[in-house]
């Protein structure tokens, strides 16, 4: 049985139709990526799975139960998200960030491992205002972790990040799912998404487009058309 | 920031708190009473940084509660016979109770809400002391606090006594302050003041824990204004309004260093004990509070106390920040 | 009792107004900087402190506070440059401190040259004006005209000029008005002058009926706050309203409850009106930083 089961999920802003009516299987252990393009719905999605936005209609259902709950029951039945622009407590050394974050672990043991799986070891008294880019990304994914969800839902992680840091990054998020977390991943960079899924979704205007491997996906005209096509088009202006 | 070991920390505040009491026992009447007025204002000060400083939650209703408290005294042991001893956690159970009921209306606003709210029920607090006279003396002030009683054996001078009383809540104050900025609790309010939706996203609970801090912050104030009533024996509005003692504590703990908790006892030492001790007026007083809260939210919002840590790290090598 | 009711609401009305004046100069420099100016409490009562002292030296009242309204449009300038403009990036807690600060700065050089004593204005205008229900004195009338005249001219200049376009760009959205290359210190400057001016009107009309002292800006600024939460912060419509409805109250709180309990009733509504609705009565979406 699928892990998260979205089923007719729907958000309304005002008379704005942001997602209309989508419904979405994510199997448990799986590296499952979301794209499509701006004004999509991908980042509304991602806050009513995780509780940060009530769904005007639809529910959602994790491990059996049926939800939507809010935002504090999600994150203890271990629904975890990252943001857009990365969250971390900016005014706070990395060191005082994880122990925020491990404040109602059970396992205090925990924090090493943490930073030992997001190569945080060199920076932990720093304060994370002063953080490289790229590892305050990863940070911010620290924090998530710290709360052994069993969903982590990444948004847009690989923004803003050099070829290099994209690459690291692929490789953290397969050794987190190696590690029994199931990932739903929301990108723009396609190529970085269709390398590290194993099943991808393609929403366009508040609905399902397509949804397949990536394999399937790449082939899917459909979706050429819609997405790609009209980022070919956007590169071009 | 480097956390000192915690019993490390109680040890320099012992110390510290060894040598202000040795003071005080041959210091003049009148040095003393600044050291007491001074404690009762760093008091003041910690418990108010707790939830400035460590949550971000700006409050200008704990001039009232500071006035609260002190006439809850003032009632009990003149009014109903109470010894200082059974009235002192009455207070403080009583303050924290309203605390915790005006955080519970407070919190359900955000940012500039927040602190118009808390400046109105500040209002709100300073009116009613004024228009209660049967309960408060009204305009004229409540007269003839009892002070506490002195133990027989401890043979020093009444005000000696009772810069030592006040010594001594400053002290247990700041360790309290110290445990709870150090508990789960005070790891969540920090949360809470760097990162709101993010401290959600984690799942922390956000309105214990700033309900929490509110709550400590109201019990101390409470606290200090019992004592203040009952050494002071007699105590008017105009101790506890908004733009005095409200505006004075935001100043004490900026200028001497938020989120930090030996900031706060700092500032007081300086902002108040030195102007009353060089008997400065209180215009000029207040008009240097002013400039000096402005120059630091400016310059150092950090506060003496970054400046200090900061020269200290530098003189000592600089060895501890990597 | 009821037959005191018209002469309670223009008493009310005429307070309001007053109110309305301080209140619109405030929800100006918030609405378009996101200042929490409490400052300007002081703008009305050194508004009102130049016009005295003018007035003393022998001007002519209205000459006097065309002087004093200049004045303080210059010094809102001065204040903001000097207290949020090297904090202008800083978090909103930091914004309300600095304010706080500048409040008691200027409430404590007004003491060190006026002392604490109350003064009166000599009244420019002592009609009044009688009617079978109710009376009121011209500098009343005076008062509640400015209101609509200072609404006017502040609509004016948002809506009819090219430097209210900016100032009306500025409170949607900054970093978008910076990017279309509009002039931040010419729209900070101006929108502090307004609202100064605004403050210092206030507190010119108002010494000429009540005493004045360095602290008399105090609660009018926290009513005027009241106001904005009635209002709406932002709103100039939400000012005017809410002014009107917070005078009315007070004179009706004062005259049939207990006149002990005018400020507590401004300041229980404040805390009513934020518990129903934590974004205000006709707040837009929360402004936060």
């Amino acid at each position: 049985m699928s892990l998260l089961q979205i089923r007719d999920i729907e958000a309304r802003f005002g008379g704005v139709v942001a997602l209309g009516g989508v419904s979405l299987d994510v199997p448990e252990g799986m590296i499952f990526g979301l794209i499509g393009p701006n004004g999509a719905g991908k980042t509304t999605l991602i806050n009513m799975v995780s509780g940060l936005i009530a769904p005007t209609a639809g529910h959602i259902v994790f491990d059996g139960a049926c939800g939507p709950w809010p935002i504090a029951q999600t994150v203890r039945r271990g629904i975890v998200r990252t943001f857009q622009q990365t969250r971390a407590f900016l005014g706070l050394s990395v060191r005082e960030n994880l122990r925020i974050a491990t404040v109602h672990s059970p396992d205090p043991g925990s924090i090493d491992e943490l930073i030992e799986a997001c190569n945080l070891g060199d920076v932990l008294d720093r304060t994370a205002r002063d953080l490289p880019y790229a590892t305050l990304r990863h940070l911010g994914i620290a924090l998530a972790l710290a709360l052994k969800p069993r969903l982590l839902l990444l948004d847009e992680p690989a923004v803003g990040l050099t070829a290099g840091e994209v690459e690291r990054l692929g490789a953290l998020v397969r050794r987190w799912n190696a590690a029994g977390i199931t990932v739903l991943l929301v990108e723009h960079n396609v190529r970085f998404l269709m390398d590290v899924s194993q099943r991808v979704a393609v929403l366009d205007r508040g609905r399902l487009l397509f949804e397949g491997t990536p394999e399937q996906c790449q082939a899917e005209q459909k979706v050429i058309d819609v997405y790609l096509g009209r980022r070919a088009a956007d590169a071009d202006d | 920031m480097i956390a000192m070991p915690l019993h490390k920390s109680v040890a320099i505040a012992a110390i510290a708190f060894a040598l202000a009491a040795a003071s005080t026992l041959t210091l003049n009447d009148y040095f003393v009473y600044v050291v007491t007025i001074g404690a009762i204002f760093a008091t003041l000060a910690v418990a108010f940084d707790v939830l400035l400083g460590f949550t971000g939650y700006l409050s200008l209703a704990h001039g009232a509660l500071y006035g609260l408290g002190a006439y809850a005294c003032a009632l009990l042991t003149s009014r109903y016979g109470l010894s200082f001893w059974v009235a002192l956690p009455l207070c403080g159970a009583l303050t924290g109770a309203a605390g915790a009921l005006i955080a519970l209306l407070a919190f359900r606003t955000r940012g500039l809400y927040f602190a118009v709210l808390t400046l109105g029920i500040g209002l709100i607090g300073h009116q009613l002391f004024l228009v209660l006279p049967n309960l408060t003396g009204g305009v004229g002030g409540f007269v003839g606090i009892p002070g506490p009683e002195q133990p027989g054996w401890l043979a020093v001078r009444a005000t000696t006594y009772y810069a030592l009383l006040a010594l001594t809540l400053l002290l247990v104050t700041f360790i309290c302050a110290l445990l709870f900025v150090r508990s789960r609790l005070g790891a969540e309010c920090l949360a809470v003041r760097e990162d709101l939706t993010l401290a959600q996203a984690l799942g922390i609970r956000v309105s214990s824990a700033r309900l929490a801090a509110f709550t400590f912050s109201a019990v101390f104030a409470g606290l200090a204004g019992a004592l203040f009533a009952s050494i002071s024996s007699f105590i008017a509005p105009e101790s506890f309004t908004v733009l005095g003692t409200g505006f004075q504590l935001v100043a004490l703990v900026v200028v001497g260093g938020m989120g930090t908790l030996w900031g706060p006892i700092l500032g007081a030492a300086l902002l108040t004990a030195l102007p009353e001790g060089l008997r400065v007026a209180a215009t000029l007083s207040l008009l240097a509070y002013g400039v000096l809260l402005l120059i630091f939210i400016i310059f150092a919002p950090q506060g003496i106390a970054s400046l200090i840590s900061r020269t200290a790290r530098r003189i000592g090598g600089g060895g501890r920040e990597p | 009792m009821l037959e005191l009711l018209p002469q309670q609401l223009v008493n009310g009305l005429a307070l309001g107004s007053t109110y309305a004046l301080v209140a619109l100069g405030l929800t100006l420099i918030f609405g378009v900087l996101l200042i929490p100016n409490f400052a300007h409490g002081e703008f009305y009562m050194l508004g009102a402190f130049i016009t005295y002292a003018l007035v003393a030296a022998g001007l002519n009242f209205w000459l006097a506070m065309l002087v004093s309204v200049v004045c303080i449009m210059a010094m809102g300038g001065l204040v903001d440059r000097l207290v949020f403009r090297p904090i202008e990036t800083a978090p909103a807690l930091s914004l309300m401190i600095s304010a706080l600060a500048a409040s008691i700065i200027l409430q404590q050089v007004a003491t060190m040259i006026w002392g604490t004593e109350p003064r009166t204005i000599p009244a420019p205008l002592t009609g009044v004006i009688r009617t079978p229900f109710f009376a009121v004195t011209q500098l009343q009338l005076v008062v509640m005209a400015s209101v609509a005249a200072a609404f006017g001219a502040v609509w004016l200049v948002l809506n009819r000029s090219r430097l209210g376009l900016a100032i009306r760009a500025t409170a949607q959205n900054r970093d978008a008005a910076m990017l279309m290359g509009i002039s931040m210190p010419q729209v900070r400057f101006a929108t502090f002058a307004m609202g100064a001016a605004l403050g210092a009107i206030a507190g010119a009309l108002l010494g000429a009926t009540f005493p004045i002292y360095p602290s008399m800006g105090v609660n009018p600024v926290l009513k005027a706050f009241v106001v904005l939460v009635l209002g709406g912060i932002g709103s100039l419509w939400g000012a005017i309203f809410g002014g009107l409805v917070l005078g009315v109250a007070e004179v009706l709180v004062a005259g049939y409850i207990a006149s002990e309990l005018q400020d507590i009733g401004a300041f229980a509504i404040l805390v009513l009106v934020l518990l129903v609705r934590p974004q205000g009565l006709f707040g837009r979406a929360q402004v936060e930083r």
